[in-house]
């Protein structure tokens, strides 16, 4: 176990690391003058707003513009009252002191939040994550005010040392402008922090299970966040790798000794993910309870890890024409997951077998293959990638072109399910439509928790279908709107009804 | 009955496709007398009712068995039932002129004080037997306009039938597809190109296009990775809000060319009963403007003592309406059948518009905030 000045050493390391320290670093230097300045408050204005109320305003625009991410930030606004703590308004008489405060508690969040990013270093083996002393800078984050005063002191130390002078450590400020009653202060201190740690090792966490944790637990289930975080790191910074040796590069489809140590990282990410008890994310619900994923399950998300870098790779190619190759290549790893899958764990040398598998899809897909799959397996393929893709992406959200690509996707299967069933369907062909897109759309939209938004899809989707028509009238583009594309206009209407209010709604959230 | 001119008056649109070819059917209506849309009452509580009636029969005497049994009746039922399987308005039509007994016979109202016929009652009472009430009916009363038959209807009746393809459950009815269309304010440009709200009226109507805001964004066919659709959806989801594109459908054109054909209507046939219902059920699975006449309302004029829902073409048909019951849940949460609910509908909407009629006047009614 490293001690935990060796621990306050890679911090400081890794500083130019962090983006949100270059703001940390920039507040630090303002005073309540500069800031009051930067909001636009004037003095006199203070009598008539609470102090309070401007402590709230500073901490915002300090927390908004470190992380742009909207959820974050209401997470990071709400989580002291969540753990019990009220505003001190004894303490917080004038503008200034507010605004310090709001400055102080503001930055000292921002410390906590970037920790499990930069605590090591990112050139570090998966295997060594265990050994760079996490327990000891979480347990003297989380167990006392003596153990975090010494935090403080070794970590500024240490910043001094490395010339950082007008910046300092302090995480101490964390309560400043709240109060909580003694008697709970530091069990309920402790829970805080642990959550914001959590929230920035960015894993989905359940509330209740981590107030109920004891002491030890805690500090326990912090730390496997925080190594889980940076095990999950290395695999994706193995996948994209950089420089000149980028394993993934299309038409690249890694080599045995880049999957050899994919492996490696994936046993360690298991290793770590299967002990968390309050996250989500690495469980399945298998007949109603909650299962954490078995090695079947991490083997497939490093398929599907994967996958999504090369569907990545063609979205930034699709500027520079279309590449067919590479589109056929991440729909067969889409449509086979399961079965690469089962074929690697059936084999001995299970890094060797992915790379064979992977050359072969790729060899497939140059000679212009479709994934094996009927489209009723196809369309249960889509739905769950797009399920898994979405809880996923809960933390840090899914890029808008990301999200329609994933709804496109969802409906195209629908598209391919009903041509192949067209003539047993007959006259019902169109009631048939109808009803699977609008239980498709409300599968995606329960995802995305608009559920409620279910309602407004038929005319949404009907005013959208309406537009897009009149726009190809307009263009005399009457052929499209004939009897025999029906079908697929009821789909793309749908389609459209779904990405506007799904766009929308994500929309909403960000501003 | 005071706060009953309070109910707000809806603009309510029925869509059940999302094409904008297809069919629809846009009305006035009050959703708060069924809490939306009223569903008729299960099958089971039909069963009781004409168990009641068939010991009634009992006790009159007359061994109904033998009657069904025998060679003439059993033809008269025979006849029925061809007309029955067949959706052909020329059969009907046939029908109709030869069912002459049939219809005389189900024209009584077995409610008021009069002589009953047994015979006839078992032949109506067998009737009802062969097709039996299993679906529900999901029912709105009020004005409607329907685009595929062109014609203005005093009601929507759609039964609400389900089938199996491949593991989905095909309904015919789904009630997202009834909305109420908020009109309160609309979307317009101003000179400068911004955008504002606007009260709807007629002027405003129709004063919304989408190639206003797209025409500078070259939405051609060559870029789009999507459908024409989706990338729609696309851009308007970065431009319009979603309370903003609920203001831009009011103002749309689209709305404005079904909302005028409603507002003709209104306007040239008032607010007295037209006399249509617009159907849809197993024997008209496209839907079926249907002629009915109201026979409680006729009594008050010609002081008869029927009641009830009479159409000549479906006979029925007939039997079925009027054996629906829905509970209405405005007010005391009574009771009621379809022609009651359609009457008090006209009352409510006579009530509602103040008795008022022309266009202007109409849309300022519904386009009230309230």
């Amino acid at each position: 176990m490293k001690e935990l000045t060796e621990v306050a050493k890679m911090i400081v390391n890794n500083l130019h690391l962090s983006l949100v320290f270059k703001t940390i670093s920039e507040y630090q230097k303002k005073d309540a003058l500069e800031i009051r300045d930067e909001l636009g408050l004037a003095s006199f204005s203070e009598i008539s707003t609470n102090p309070f109320d401007l402590l709230e305003k500073v901490k915002r625009h300090i927390l908004t513009k470190a992380f742009q991410d909207k959820e974050k930030v209401e997470f990071l606004m709400t989580v002291q009252s969540w753990a019990g703590f009220k505003p001190n308004r004894i303490y917080l008489e004038t503008g200034d002191q507010a605004i310090l405060a709001g400055k102080r508690s503001a930055l000292a969040i921002l410390w906590i939040m970037i920790l499990p990013k930069i605590a090591v270093s990112p050139t570090i083996l998966p295997s060594d994550i265990e050994k760079q002393g996490l327990e000891t800078l979480v347990e003297s984050i989380l167990l006392s005010d003596e153990s975090r005063a010494e935090l403080n002191q070794v970590v500024s130390f240490e910043m001094i040392n490395r010339g950082f002078i007008e910046e300092y450590f302090d995480i101490n400020g964390i309560e400043s402008g709240f109060t909580i009653d003694d008697s709970m202060r530091r069990s309920r201190l402790r829970a805080m922090l642990a959550l914001m740690l959590m929230k920035g090792s960015d894993f989905p966490f359940d509330l209740d299970k981590v107030f109920n944790l004891p002491e030890h637990r805690l500090i326990e289930e912090t730390t496997l966040y925080i190594m889980t975080k940076q095990a999950m790191a290395s695999l994706s910074y193995q996948i994209s790798g950089s420089g000149s040796s980028r394993p993934f590069d299309w038409p690249l489809v890694g080599t045995a000794r880049v999957f050899s140590r994919l492996m490696l990282t994936l046993d360690v990410l298991r290793k770590f993910a299967s002990k968390m008890t309050t996250c989500s994310l690495f469980t399945s619900t298998v007949q109603g309870s909650q299962q954490v994923w078995t090695e079947w399950e991490f083997t497939s998300y490093l398929i599907k890890e994967i996958t999504d870098y090369y569907a990545n790779l063609l979205r930034e190619r699709s500027s520079k024409g279309k590449n067919e190759e590479l589109d056929a290549f991440v729909d067969i790893l889409k449509g086979e997951n399961i079965e690469i899958t089962t074929s690697v764990m059936e084999s001995d040398d299970k890094a060797l077998t992915i790379y064979e598998e992977l050359s072969d899809c790729k060899r497939r897909a140059q000679i212009g293959e479709k994934p094996q799959i009927s489209p009723e397996r196809r369309f249960r393929v889509v739905l769950s990638n797009l399920k898994q893709q979405l809880t996923e992406a809960r933390a840090d959200v899914l890029a808008p072109d990301e999200l329609v690509e994933e709804i496109v996707d969802a409906f195209d299967a629908i598209t391919e399910l009903i041509e192949k069933h067209i003539d047993s369907l007959g006259s019902q062909v169109d009631k048939f439509t109808e009803e699977l897109c609008f239980e498709t759309s409300f599968r995606i939209l329960e995802i995305l928790n608009l559920g409620a938004s279910l309602n407004n899809l038929p005319w949404v989707s009907r005013f959208i279908a309406e537009e897009a028509a009149r726009t190809s009238i307009a263009r005399g583009d009457i052929e499209s709107l004939e009897e025999q594309h029906r079908m697929k206009r009821i789909v793309s209407a749908f389609a459209g009804g779904v990405a506007y209010l799904v766009l929308q709604a994500q929309r909403k959230d960000l501003e | 009955m005071t706060e009953i001119g309070k109910k707000p008056l809806r603009l309510v649109e029925i869509q059940e496709s999302v094409l904008p070819e297809d069919e629809w059917i846009i009305g006035i209506s009050i959703l708060d007398y069924f809490n939306g849309v009223g569903y008729s009452m299960p099958g089971s509580m039909r069963l009781d009712r004409s168990l009641g009636q068939e010991a009634g029969l009992l006790s009159g005497g007359t061994l109904t068995s033998d009657l069904i049994a025998s060679s003439n009746i059993d033809d008269q039922l025979k006849t029925e039932s061809v007309g029955n399987g067949e959706d052909d308005s020329l059969l009907s039509g046939i029908y109709n002129h030869e069912d002459d007994q049939v219809r005389a016979s189900s024209g009584k109202d077995r409610k008021g004080l009069h002589i009953d016929f047994p015979q006839s009652s078992i032949l109506v009472e067998r009737l009802l037997d062969t097709d039996e009430l299993t679906n529900l009916y999901a029912f709105l009363p009020g004005i409607f306009y329907c685009s595929g038959q062109q014609t203005s209807v005093d009601a929507v009746l759609i039964e609400v039938t389900q089938t199996q393809r491949f593991g989905m459950t095909l309904s015919s009815f789904r009630p997202e597809d009834v909305r109420a269309l908020d009109v309160s304010k609309g979307f317009v440009f101003d000179e400068n190109g911004g955008r504002k709200s606007v009260k709807v009226t007629v002027d405003t109507l129709g004063s919304f296009h989408f190639e206003d805001f797209l025409k500078d964004s070259g939405l051609s066919t060559e870029v789009m990775s999507y459908s024409k659709e989706v990338e729609l959806a696309r851009r308007l989801s970065s431009l319009i809000s979603f309370m903003e594109l609920k203001k831009a459908y009011a103002s749309s054109s689209f709305l404005r060319s079904r909302l005028v054909k409603l507002l003709d209507d209104v306007d040239f046939f008032g607010l007295a009963p037209r006399r249509r219902i617009y159907v849809r059920n197993e024997k008209h699975p496209y839907g079926r403007v249907v002629e009915v006449n109201y026979r409680g309302f006729d009594s008050v004029l010609n002081l008869g003592v029927e009641s009830g829902i009479s159409c000549a073409d479906e006979i029925d048909l007939e039997h079925q309406l009027n054996n629906l019951v829905f509970t209405k849940l405005m007010g005391m949460g009574i009771e009621t059948d379809v022609e009651v609910a359609i009457m008090e509908m006209f009352q409510l909407i006579e009530t509602g518009l103040k008795g008022k009629v022309s266009h202007e006047e109409v849309l300022n009614t519904l386009s009230r905030e309230d």
